[in-house]
């Protein structure tokens, strides 16, 4: 009698299981939203680079604070604190040289995190790029030059600097705890393609600015249909991942198996040196070692306000920028961060399993005060 | 009686220490085998032209001697940490006492030191404090006391004799406990009668009673025992009856009884008492520190001392900031209205919905919404952070944010609008917030502290406290006026108690240290000090020179290096170095009293002095074409002037102190041009319209004094960016090529090819904790900075560390064949810079010498391109006379490469040197400055202009 039920039950649960991850509502609810370690679920393009490494000059004594003062006015060591607040992986690169390099909680050298929405200021990098090799003519051109289906859901005033810069006035629902959101069908969904044609707007477009992951991820269609023949992923390969010498092989999270489409406005998996070198990309204002990687003038456009534009004077192009003073960095919903200070010609790496209770960006311009 | 005052070695030899310090054949740096006897007990000048070498006889030579003797006088033990101190490249010194200097260096890091810590008026303030303030309540605003048994002997015995009174202590049930065992506890201590709604009662009767009757008869009458019988519950407010008595001032057995049951009273009352009087209202006593129902800390010491967690303001620890947002970052630009956006995060299209609602319903309750933030009352102000039924606030705005931080985007918001702000509850004065209840003559030790130092000094100069205080306050007051006066006289009264040390400028730095010293009142020792006068306003000057002078007077030998010819004036005695800078230099040139000049000699400073040498005036103004109207200009005390500033020529602004000079320039030209060329972020000051040749103009730079770098690892050769090609020369050498070294290895500022152990500094900093720091050479590199790796490439015989230690005149000899490095710091010589090292760090630069490395980095060929508009705020401040004429020298090679110079300066050797002169006034201050005076040459202006005191001057100087 106990055996049956006991059996009955397994029966239940295991086509319960099968219910559930075999949708995107299902596999939110057995995963919950996001996780560092999700690359692993979904199917992804590998990057390679079989070329020369570049390594960043390693300072043979690490140079960091002591102690940091946490929201609660207590003097904490600051190890400690990063620890406790999920992080693992804090780089801090001045110089060119890696004067802080340190891994918590079993991660290394060698652990590949995700990306998270730090891959939309990657994409933003490529779509510069792309407009370089004239694949693009300009970021006026009105998205559904290469999105023809939006045309009927009236997207023919949406530029591609209206979704660079996030006031597209895009109906997208960024809430990261609801199963039935556009972000949790972005994020698990198996048709990228199909979910982006289906979109609508609820407001008229270069007016107000609002974070939503739909507007990179048009951009990612949009690469994909410049590029014509290669996979953005392969862009990413020959345009970043080569040249500026990266250590270690990563991969671009697709939507599904065959013939998928890059996750553009999420992760990308890499190890925390190669995401600091995007930040030294940008440091050296596109210029890699001799070699312009994209213009100057896009390097300036996506970290600088312009006030005649339209939008959030803390948002350009898919970078964040935490002050007034000229600094900018990529972010992820899990606390990952490249930040960039040109003035002190510094480079912070922070990821983490989880955000923390933290204020990283005021840290990161406190560190950058301090060195 | 001036060169042969240069005692021959033998003559030296005789000297009594006792009266002179003695320094024989010192080699110190650039120092030629110099010989000087310095009287004791003097206030001794040392001058001379930057890089002469007089700090190096002052710093280097006199006070590491005293240092180092200070070393030796210490336990082997304590030396073996510091016993690699080196005795100066001298023969000897004699007499030397304990030195004290006091540089222009801000020594502490710590945010807990604060001016008043540091001047120890803090810790004074902290006595006087706990021993006389008084506590008064927030909330009745009344004065706490705590009642003794005495004060209350004393109010019963003011009462008229034979008062009948009553003595009761208030009984207090503690929780869980029955009156009736409260009644029974005090029959068994003795106690017979207690008072219930100022009735006496029997304890048995109330005890024993089941149906007590009610009395109408007023107190006090005492009832006969099993008369008016209560029942009792335990609700009533009882009192323990301790004593009754009449008063009888005189008799001392009744005061001696009274105060007997007064103690009782308290002791059974935990510290209350009540007195009850016939046909009064009972007199109520408490022997706790309270009142309005708070209890108060009773001041002491610690109370007032932010450094211990017993004085510590509770929210911000005594830090006196905490992470908040930031009002600064809030509303950046202060005269703009709410209107105008002065909110910056509701600015944006989509935050704008918090904006409206004020902007549409500000009428309603009166609020102007198109005057600037900074002209609202403190109200106003206020409201826009609080707001009110009509709208939210910016308080609630940053709630709202706090709670959707699960979005990047709010998350972002919050970090940008985030800093250190000062602490709400203490104001920034890291005391906790109870402190702030006591008071001297209504003032909180917070408000003395946050007060500038002068009304503190008005404030404890007309302060009248009774006889008592007075009595106790006497010592402490005397000292707290004494510091406070000799910080007002080293011109320091504008700063306050409060202000963090970490924040002070050098020379302020020094000149509390100075005023420190002198409360010290230490006797026989010797004070070495660097230029105290910089940064101190003429006026000041002459207060500063008192202060030296009591310095010495107390019995002190005041020797300082400085080039202000007040200072030079008021000296004992001057001693020169010179005659000119680095090689040309470290020899004593004259020695003596300001009296004594006369004679030829070859001192630059003597012959300026005596008026022997003057800068020439130009024979030629240079005309001009090309120019740039600035109309209408309204800052400050401006008054709505047009003016014109000429380019391509020397034009000086001038005008006395608060006559809107520095508003013009450094408010609306710097900022309107800078704005053009975006060079310049800051918006400018009120103007209409900027017109001419604008466009001639492709840049703008802003010299000032500040040094160039403030690290050690900036220096003249990689300002100029002659270093890069040097380093890419050894990059390319041979052997440079076979290791495989990249130009980075060639840099001490990044890994590679530098000494790792000093980091490329050349030396290690210990820190002293009672005296200056002590640098010591790298002992793996010895003071070379790089690898021995990196110094076994060598071009023509040097390596990168010879090349850093040669003088500019050198190395332009030495890499005259290559022509790209000659090139880059020819300029540096042209300046007057030869005798400067390569490598030497700028921070060891003067100001004025780091003025000119930024000007040769605009001279020389294809340096700068176009026509850059200089502009010079007041630059020869702290300058030898010698070296503002090269400074001029400088400046005049600027315009003849074609740019323009703009100088803000009072300095007439400069006013008459200018091609154009633009003059404000006629006084300071927002009703008699802020005029144009008058515009046009030097010449124009002895002729016309009427009431300028620049003017009167300049007449004397063209003579």
């Amino acid at each position: 009698m106990k055996i049956t039920s006991f059996a009955k039950l397994a029966v239940v649960l295991s086509v319960l299981i099968l219910f559930i991850t075999s949708c995107q509502v299902g596999r939110f609810v057995f995963r919950n939203f996001a996780n560092i370690t999700d690359y692993r679920i979904f199917p992804s393009r590998p990057l390679h680079n079989d070329s020369v490494k570049f390594t960043f000059q390693q300072a043979s004594q690490a140079r960091f604070p002591k102690t940091i003062t946490d929201k609660t006015q207590h003097t904490v060591n600051f190890e400690r604190y990063l620890e406790d607040n999920k992080s693992v992986a804090f780089l801090i690169i001045k110089n060119d040289t890696i004067l802080y390099e340190k891994y918590f909680d079993h991660y290394e050298q060698e652990s590949i995190v995700a990306s998270f929405s730090m891959a939309k200021s990657v994409t933003s990098i490529l779509i510069g790029c792309a407009i370089d090799d004239g694949f693009i003519k300009s970021v006026d051109e009105p998205v559904t030059n290469y999105v023809p289906e939006l045309k009927k859901n009236g997207f023919e005033k949406v530029t591609l600097k209206h979704l660079l810069q996030m006031t597209s006035g895009l109906d997208f629902n960024e809430s990261y705890v609801n199963p039935f959101g556009d972000a949790a069908t972005f994020y698990y969904g198996r048709n990228l393609r199909k979910s982006i044609t289906k979109m609508k707007l609820k407001s008229e477009p270069g007016k107000n600015f609002e974070y939503v992951s739909g507007s990179p991820q048009i951009l990612g269609l949009v690469l994909e249909r410049a590029l014509k023949t290669k996979t953005v992923t392969a862009y990413l390969q020959e345009k970043i991942w080569k040249p500026l010498g990266m250590e270690y092989d990563a991969s671009w999270s697709l939507d599904r198996k065959k013939n998928g489409l890059e996750k553009t406005f999420c992760c990308i998996n890499a190890r925390a040196r190669d995401f600091a070198k995007i930040g030294r990309l940008y440091l050296n204002k596109g210029n890699w070692n001799g070699k312009q990687i994209v213009s100057e003038k896009w390097v300036e456009e996506s970290t600088r306000v312009n006030p005649a534009d339209p939008g959030a004077n803390f948002y350009r192009y898919q970078w964040w920028l935490p002050s007034a003073t000229g600094d900018y960095m990529a972010e992820g919903i899990l606390g990952q961060f490249v930040y960039v200070n040109p003035a002190k010609n510094m480079i912070i790496v922070r990821l983490g399993k989880k955000y923390g209770d933290a204020d990283w960006p005021n840290i990161f311009m406190n560190l950058a005060k301090a060195y | 009686m001036n060169t042969d005052l240069i005692r021959s070695d033998s003559h030296l030899d005789n000297l009594d220490p006792k009266e002179y310090i003695i320094i024989k054949r010192a080699r110190v740096n650039n120092l030629k085998n110099l010989s000087v006897a310095i009287p004791r007990n003097k206030l001794v000048v040392i001058t001379g032209l930057s890089g002469s070498g007089k700090s190096s006889l002052a710093f280097d030579t006199l006070f590491a001697e005293g240092q180092r003797m200070y070393v030796e006088s210490l336990s082997s033990y304590a030396r073996q940490f510091l016993g690699r101190m080196e005795k100066p490249d001298v023969d000897y010194i004699k007499g030397v006492s304990p030195a004290i200097a006091i540089e222009q260096k801000v020594n502490t890091r710590n945010p807990r030191s604060t001016v008043g810590t540091s001047t120890e008026i803090y810790d004074y303030l902290k006595l006087l404090f706990a021993r006389i303030g008084k506590t008064y309540s927030p909330v009745s605003g009344k004065e706490v006391k705590r009642d003794t048994v005495t004060d209350v002997v004393n109010a019963i015995n003011k009462l008229p004799a034979g008062t009948r009174i009553m003595i009761a202590a208030p009984v207090t049930l503690a929780k869980g406990k029955k009156i009736q065992d409260e009644l029974n506890l005090l029959l068994s201590k003795g106690f017979a009668r207690v008072l219930l709604n100022e009735e006496t009662f029997f304890i048995e009767d109330l005890l024993s009673s089941p149906s007590p009757r009610p009395t109408d008869t007023p107190l006090p009458r005492e009832r006969g025992r099993g008369e008016g019988k209560k029942k009792i519950s335990d609700k009533d407010k009882i009192e323990i009856l301790i004593d009754r008595a009449s008063v009888n001032a005189e008799d001392e057995d009744t005061v001696f009884r009274i105060s007997d049951s007064v103690q009782t009273a308290f002791y059974e009352g935990h510290d209350e008492c009540l007195v009850h009087v016939e046909g009064q209202k009972p007199m109520y006593f408490s022997d706790r520190f309270e009142l309005d129902g708070i209890q108060f800390t009773e001041p002491s010491v610690n109370f007032f001392s932010f450094n211990n967690p017993f004085g510590a303001c509770r929210t911000c620890e005594g830090f006196g900031k905490v992470l908040g947002i930031d009002e600064d970052l809030v509303i950046p630009d202060k005269s703009l209205s709410v209107y105008e956006g002065a909110i910056a995060p509701w600015r944006s299209e989509a935050m704008s919905e918090w904006v409206k609602p004020l902007l549409k319903n500000g009428i309603k309750f009166n609020f102007p919404i198109h005057r600037p933030y900074n002209e609202l009352s403190q109200k106003e102000q206020q409201l826009l952070w609080d707001g009110n039924p009509y709208f939210e606030g910016i308080h609630a705005f940053f709630k709202y944010l706090e709670s959707k931080t699960y979005k990047i985007q709010y998350r972002v918001m919050l970090s940008r609008y985030r800093g250190r702000t000062t602490c709400p509850d203490c104001r920034g004065t890291k005391l906790r917030k109870d402190a702030q209840y006591v008071k001297i003559a209504d003032t909180s030790i917070t408000d003395l502290v946050l007060m500038p130092i002068e009304d503190v000094l008005t404030f404890f100069s007309g302060l009248k406290l009774p006889d008592y205080d007075k009595k106790i306050s006497e010592r402490i007051l005397t000292e707290i006026k004494s510091r406070l006066e000799y910080m007002v006289k080293v011109g320091l009264g504008y700063l306050t108690l409060n202000r963090v040390t970490a924040t002070l400028s050098g020379g302020e730095y020094q000149r509390i240290k100075l005023a420190t010293s002198l409360g010290s009142a230490l006797v026989g020792s010797m004070y070495i000090m660097d230029e105290p006068s910089i940064g101190l306003h003429p006026k000041d000057t002459a207060r500063m020179v008192e202060v030296l002078k009591s310095l010495r007077d107390l019995g002190n030998t005041v020797i300082v290096v400085e080039h202000e010819e007040e200072i030079m004036r008021a000296a004992d005695e001057i001693i020169d170095i010179g005659p000119n800078a680095g090689a040309h230099g470290g020899e004593l040139i004259f020695q003596g009293s300001i009296k004594q000049l006369n004679g030829k000699t070859n001192s630059h400073t003597v012959n300026y002095l005596s008026g022997r040498d003057t800068i020439q005036v130009p024979s030629k103004r240079r005309k001009w074409k090309d120019h740039i109207t600035i109309k209408g200009a309204r800052e400050n005390n401006l008054k709505n002037l047009t003016v014109k500033f000429p380019l391509g020529t020397l034009t000086v602004v001038t005008g006395v102190s608060g006559s809107g000079k520095s508003t013009l320039i450094k408010k609306i030209l710097y900022p309107a041009i800078g704005r053009l060329s975006g060079s310049v972020g800051e918006a400018p000051g009120k103007f209409d319209s900027m017109d001419g040749d604008v466009s001639r103009i492709t840049q703008v730079e802003f010299v000032d004094q500040n040094p160039i770098g403030k690290s050690s690892r900036s220096n003249p050769v990689s300002y100029v960016k002659a270093y890069d090609i040097i380093r890419q020369l050894y990059a390319d050498q041979p052997l440079a090529k076979q290791r495989g070294y990249k130009p980075s290895n060639f840099s001490f500022n990044v890994e590679g090819g530098r000494c790792e152990t000093c980091e490329g500094e050349g030396e290690i900093k210990v820190e002293m904790q009672f005296m200056a720091d002590i640098y010591l050479e790298c002992e793996s590199c010895h003071g070379k900075r790089f690898k021995q790796e990196t110094l076994e490439v060598e071009y023509n015989g040097k390596n990168i560390a010879d090349v850093l230690d040669m003088t500019i005149e050198d190395a332009l000899d030495f890499f005259r064949d290559k022509k790209p490095v000659y090139d880059k710091i020819l300029p540096l010589n042209d300046v007057g810079l030869g005798y400067v090292k390569l490598g030497q760090s700028s921070n060891s630069l003067s100001g004025g010498e780091a003025q000119r490395v930024k000007l040769a980095s605009f001279l020389g060929k294809n340096a700068a391109e176009g026509n850059i508009l200089f502009i010079f705020d007041e630059p020869t401040t702290g300058l030898h006379f010698h070296d503002i004429s090269k400074l001029l020298k400088a400046m005049n090679a600027l315009v003849d490469q074609g740019h323009s110079v703009i100088v803000i300066e009072h300095n007439l050797e400069i006013i008459k040197c200018a091609d154009w002169i633009i003059d404000l006034g006629p006084e300071g201050g927002e009703k008699k400055g802020g005029n144009l005076l008058f515009e046009g040459t030097p010449e124009d202006m002895v002729k016309k202009a009427k009431g300028s005191y620049t003017a009167e001057f300049l007449k004397e100087k063209l003579g």
